[in-house]
């Protein structure tokens, strides 16, 4: 800890640099904007924005990424509000009441204590990154490939379990991930699954899967609601929240926050499980629980500040281990690779500047957030009423570009409508697609580390079994992967009795 | 019912959706066991994790065949009949790329969006082609020379 506040204070003064605090507006904004557009999440947005990014210097950049991350988090939300559509899953709880108070006409109050929410999680959460951090990145030092191999397995196999309705599915999309990372030249020089095509030897690239995934289907599903008529206008409402209001609420955003991060951390569970996970448990100790549903101000503060705590909480892992928890943080993992920073235990030792960087970052952004969002309500609100006929096209153009420029190559976009309909597919099956992204991003290193510990083990996978971590996360593993099958059978088994003795 | 609907019937989404995966992973695992290793004394090899890959997918793909129950028709008929107004857009998409590198990034862009807003329902052509023109100029301008992205020039730059 002793070391740990200099070292903040030096990613505090990187961050608070004139450029720098420029980025670090231009990104909450540009966030936020993004993320207010129907559909699309902080995956959508980051992925969008990366093009550009990628271009400019390290530092900033990265800044810039945070705060891109922060704001389109934000933006989601007033979507979800205003419009009663989520971005990502996240922001589904915040449906639930924030557009029950937007129908009330009271919408400004819900962005506003949105807003406060996420700036006060966002606030414990890079407190908490910053206590807890160092330490699991002092443990990770002494993993070696089989440590980190069975971590990836534990970390995808959550992930696929958690994100989706069905386990199956969900492992069927990790594979699919997986199997795409094998395409292009393997680790000893030997050309995979490239159909003899000398741009595929690269194989694919990952900005091509997540924005066809994410934003294009996202496009193609809500050309669907729209033709169908299924959108729904927005009505005028009231702009400011009252301090009673605010009073009310403070009780489950320091409720929301812990119950975030905690959840944030572990791999796989991320925002979305903690906003459910904040929202059930004020409505279990709420002393009028039938409010829920319908305009209580507690139901948007918790799930809000939920989210935005488990965003901080996903970079444990992802900075701590160079193993990303979710899409979003599977996204910044690559893009950080892309400026040349490789996030893992040694990143503490050899670059705490940056590390201590994206944290001040983070929390810079929140604060950006909130000094922009508060008077940007009633602007946000207004961008809405871009009718969609017009948005859809224009964020398809985008994506475009988006793809165009990393490569220039044709073959690249029509991968990228190739994905954007598999992604619609999937979305509409409810196959869950961060799965396919985090095993892309994995698959490499996942087989780089199973080559490994092979060759440790001179082919006898069972001598790792003698290493106490991996059995640990072996078991882990198959615990998470085992227990809703049981905890199923069990139920139907209750089930039964209770039809028997009722018969 | 028809003997094609009642296959459906029988199938159902995630059936047909197992299928479809089951030749992609068949594929996968014979395109995998064509590989040979490039370096003498490679004992792992390229093929050995495609390989694990593809018995996972193969048991994914039969379970989700085996558990996967047949759905009700009315839903599956409904669903059908909307996918098309998705996959329109997608072709238009898939049009738009393809004639990018040669029309040239501000060509392109006019033609996509002016379909694009008048097959999302923006009312009369001229109004569509406004919007389209104006657009494509904001973002030429911002990607162009605010962001310093190459866009393609297409048979444009041939006349100028």
């Amino acid at each position: 800890m002793g070391d740990v506040l200099p070292q903040l204070m030096v990613g505090f003064e990187i961050a608070l640099r004139p450029e720098n605090l420029l980025f670090a507006f231009i990104g909450a904004f540009l966030g936020t904007v993004i993320g207010v557009l129907p559909g699309i999440g902080p995956a959508g947005a980051l992925a969008m924005l990366l093009p550009v990014v990628l271009n400019m210097n390290p530092v900033g950049a990265i800044i810039m990424l945070a705060a891109v991350y922060s704001g389109a988090m934000y933006g989601g939300s007033t979507t979800s509000i205003l419009l009663n559509v989520p971005g990502e899953s996240s922001s589904v709880v915040t449906c639930l009441d924030g557009h029950q108070m937007a129908l009330q006409g009271r919408a400004g109050p819900a962005l506003c204590i949105s807003a406060i929410g996420s700036f006060i999680a966002g606030t414990m959460g890079v407190v908490a990154l910053m206590l807890f951090a160092p330490g699991i990145a002092e443990v990770a030092l002494n993993f070696g490939p089989p440590e980190y191999f069975v971590l990836m397995v534990f970390g995808l196999s959550s992930v696929a379990s958690l994100s989706g309705t069905s386990l199956v599915k969900g492992l069927m999309a990790m594979t699919l991930g997986l199997m795409i990372s094998t395409m292009g030249t393997d680790v000893t020089g030997v050309p995979r699954f490239t159909f003899g095509i000398p741009e595929m030897l690269d194989g694919i690239d990952f900005l091509i899967v997540t924005i066809g995934l994410f934003a294009v289907s996202e496009v193609l599903l809500n050309t669907n609601e729209l033709r169908g008529g299924e959108m729904q206008s927005v009505i005028k409402h009231r702009i400011f929240i009252s301090w009673k209001e605010i009073r009310e609420s403070l009780g489950a955003i320091g409720r929301g926050s812990a119950i975030g991060f905690v959840v944030g951390v572990m791999p796989g569970a991320g925002a979305g499980i903690a906003s459910f996970l904040s929202y059930s448990v004020e409505m279990q100790i709420s002393k009028h629980p039938e409010r829920f549903g319908k305009g209580e101000i507690r139901g948007v503060a918790a799930p809000e500040s939920a989210n935005n705590a488990a965003s901080a909480g996903a970079m444990v892992p992802m900075l701590t281990l160079g193993i990303p928890g979710s899409g979003t943080t599977a996204i910044l993992l690559m893009a950080l690779t892309a400026l040349n920073v490789h996030p893992g235990p040694m990143m503490f030792t050899q670059h705490p500047d940056v590390v201590w960087g994206l944290i001040a970052a983070l929390y810079i952004g929140n604060v950006m957030l909130l000094i922009m969002n508060l008077p940007l309500v009633g602007l946000f609100v207004r961008l809405l009423y871009i009718p969609m006929r017009l948005m859809l096209p224009v964020i398809m153009v985008i994506c475009v570009i988006g793809v165009y420029n990393a490569n220039q190559q044709t073959l690249d976009m029509v991968f990228l409508c190739g994905f954007g309909v598999l992604g619609y597919y999937m979305r509409k099956n409810h196959y869950p697609v961060a799965p396919v992204i985090l095993g892309l991003v994995l698959g490499t290193r996942m087989e780089e580390a199973l080559r490994q510990s092979m060759i440790m083990s001179q082919g006898n996978l069972l001598v790792l079994l003698e290493r106490p971590i991996v059995v640990a996360f072996l078991v882990l593993t198959a615990v998470l992967l085992l227990a809703p099958l049981i905890l199923r059978r069990l139920r139907f088994r209750g089930k039964q009795v209770e039809l028997e003795t009722e018969g | 019912m028809n003997k094609l609907m009642r296959i459906r019937l029988f199938l159902g989404p995630d059936r047909i959706a197992a299928l479809l995966f089951l030749v992609v992973v068949l594929l996968y695992g014979w395109g995998g066991s064509r590989l040979t290793a490039a370096l003498q004394g490679d004992f792992i090899g390229p093929a050995f994790f495609p390989r694990i890959l593809t018995v996972l997918g193969f048991v994914l793909a039969v379970l989700l065949f085996v558990r996967g129950a047949p759905r009700a028709m009315a839903e599956g008929v409904d669903e059908a009949g909307s996918d098309v107004t998705a996959l329109v857009p997608a072709a238009m998409l898939l049009g738009y790329v393809l004639v990018l590198e040669w029309l040239g990034f501000s060509l392109a862009t006019i033609l996509f969006l002016i379909m694009a807003f008048r097959y999302l329902g923006h009312p009369g052509w001229l109004g569509a082609a406004g919007y389209s023109v104006s657009i494509t100029a904001v973002f030429f301008a911002l990607f162009q020379y605010a962001l310093d992205i190459r866009l393609p020039a297409g048979i444009l730059t041939k006349f100028l």
